[in-house]
């Protein structure tokens, strides 16, 4: 008698569709064979990933490590690869055409699908730190942040890693990004989305944000130094111009989601409600328009000052700066800014124009800035 | 039982560590019940696919108390066999009657029947069972949910591709070798079968 053939998983995985409950269903079909396939995994434990649950956000370092030891693969690179199946699927979503036609989208129709999150990080803004920032609040956000991430990470000040870890966020790196490069990468990862229409400029960065996930663009062509400045900066609007108005509005009315996610159109009452918390109910746009000269709206200044202060602090933090600031030695105003700025562009790796700028800012709250000769 | 315990507390791996322990436990259970007296091997696993489904979704529902998971997954599955054998006798009734009309077809459909030339055919004549304009509908809701690679699978056979080597590249495998290619496509082609097999189940 010929033995019968072990049954397999695959009818498991197969009845378990569109169940969110499980990572086979908490994906969607395209983003489940390119997981596969990232991860080189053969069918039986690909089945077995796809029964597991998704990793849930507040304990996504904890559980995606038990998910990797299950299924024997290295847990960062699940990391990595289930935060940008998890942006994919998200971006294959799209919103539903009532809710779209919504007067709370206008100005979203210059991009396509018109429901995106997009910030630049251009030379000429990451630059200039302009317009008042709330210090309090930045500090805040980036201890809060740290505090979240796995000890290894926290300790090394690794913001690559801790973004994986610590965020509904894929980073990607290109060479030469621009804006339409960026389209063009939207465009081939999510079908159907046409990217948007915009003159194309080079760009250091760039956030893309939809329902809750984000994915950063690099431009691979910066110095190492640069590059992490770049991605603390989009992590300042990711966190600052999305995840916050977004939280904010969670907390008002869970039901609220739902119309900035383009699932329904805004009611009368969701109006209402938001009107009376004091939020903006409309997705939330952030496009860099430029003058002759590179620059924007104060509007749009402001939140790039913010996010460039929160950049700064998250990898050079407050109190650790001002430790650095208290030991500088030399005899004059200027030898101390030219000493904490060596300190700490080699403590943190910050670029030397970073580091300079928060020397001063350091070396001022230290010791009330150079004296009367020194200036 | 702790693994129990683990899905009701959330644990991310449980269901799949659940779900092969079950595979291996419930499998023989049923052969042995069901085995003597009916042929139900292509019946097996989408049955007890979906009886596992069922438990990993609704955990609360089993009461240890009443006893074993094993029994408890084995009698899900066992009633979903036997609905579709009752199913299946209905359908080859009609099915008979129909073939009696028609001259050109000359193999009936057999899903025991290991012989693969027979099974492609049988894949084949899947688009040959009609379905009624509230039928389609639900046919085509069942269609939506195929994967990309297995709406590919279902296209090449009711456009009656034969060559292994389109299924190959349709489902990126060319960079197997041969041999592989084959096995790999055959295991396309049987998971759309039953899948095929099972909406044809519930559309009777």
């Amino acid at each position: 008698m010929i033995a019968s053939p072990s049954p397999s998983l695959g009818p498991v995985v197969d009845a378990l569709s569109g169940d969110a409950d499980f990572i086979h269903g908490w994906l969607g079909a395209d983003e489940r064979s390119w997981l596969t396939r990232t991860l080189g995994l053969e069918d039986d434990p690909s089945a077995r990933l796809r029964l597991c649950r998704p990793p849930r956000e507040g304990s996504f370092f904890a559980d995606v490590s038990e998910i990797a030891s299950y299924i024997q693969v290295d847990s960062y690179a699940l990391a990595v690869a289930l935060r940008e199946a998890a942006f994919r699927s998200a971006l294959s979503q799209r919103p539903e055409p009532e809710a779209i036609q919504d007067p709370l989208w206008k100005g979203a129709a210059r991009v396509s699908p018109p429901h995106l999150l997009l910030e630049a990080a251009s030379d000429y803004q990451m630059t200039t730190a302009g317009g008042s920032t709330d210090v309090a609040l930045v500090r805040q956000l980036a201890r809060t942040y740290w505090a979240g991430c796995p000890e290894e990470v926290r300790a090394r000040l690794d913001l690559r890693a801790s973004v994986t870890w610590c965020l509904p966020m894929t980073v990607v790196t290109l060479p030469h990004l621009t804006t339409r490069l960026a389209s063009q990468w939207l465009h081939h990862r999510a079908p159907g989305a046409s990217g948007w229409d915009t003159d194309e400029y080079p760009a250091r960065g760039l956030l893309l944000a939809w329902r809750g996930h984000g994915v950063v663009l690099l431009d691979g062509n910066q110095r190492t130094e640069e590059l992490v400045l770049t991605l603390a900066h989009e992590v300042g609007h990711f966190l600052l111009d999305y995840m916050e108005p977004r939280r904010r509005i969670v907390d008002a009315d869970p039901e609220l989601l739902d119309v900035l996610d383009g699932l329904r159109p805004a009611s009368k009452r969701d109006r209402a409600r938001a009107a009376l918390a004091g939020l903006a109910l409309g997705p939330h746009f952030h496009f860099l328009s430029r003058d002759s000269l590179g620059g924007s709206t104060p509007g749009i200044e402001s939140l790039e000052g913010r996010a460039s202060a929160f950049a700064i602090e998250l990898l050079s933090p407050w109190e650790e700066a001002l430790q650095l600031a208290a030991a500088v030695e030399g005899s004059s105003y200027t030898e101390r800014i030219k000493e904490l700025t060596t300190l700490l562009a080699v403590r943190f790796d910050l670029p030397l124009w970073a580091a300079h700028a928060r020397a001063t800012v350091a070396l001022m709250s230290a010791e009330g800035g150079p004296n009367f000769f020194e200036r | 039982m702790a693994l129990h315990q683990a899905l009701l507390g959330g644990s991310r791996v449980a269901p799949a560590k659940l779900a092969e322990r079950l595979l291996s436990s419930v499998v023989p259970v049923l052969r042995k019940q069901l085995l003597s007296s009916y042929d139900i091997e292509d019946l097996l696993p989408a049955a007890l696919g979906e009886s596992i489904a069922n438990y990993l979704k609704y955990p609360d529902r089993y009461d240890p108390s009443l006893g074993g998971l094993v029994p408890y997954v084995a009698m899900d599955a066992r009633g979903d066999i036997l609905n579709a054998l009752k199913r299946r006798s209905r359908w080859r009734s009609k099915e008979v009657a129909s073939l009696e009309n028609r001259d050109t077809l000359d193999v009936a459909f057999d899903p025991s029947d290991r012989n693969v030339n027979v099974e492609e055919e049988a894949l084949d004549r899947v688009e040959l069972f009609e379905v009624n304009a509230e039928q389609r509908e639900r046919f085509e809701e069942e269609l939506a949910r195929f994967t990309h690679e297995e709406r590919r699978v279902i296209e090449l056979v009711t456009n009656n591709v034969r060559a292994t080597s389109a299924y190959a590249d349709a489902l990126g495998l060319t960079h197997l070798p041969v041999d592989q290619q084959r096995r790999e496509v055959k295991k396309w082609k049987d998971r759309v079968k039953r899948r095929m097999e099972r909406i044809r189940d519930r559309l009777a």
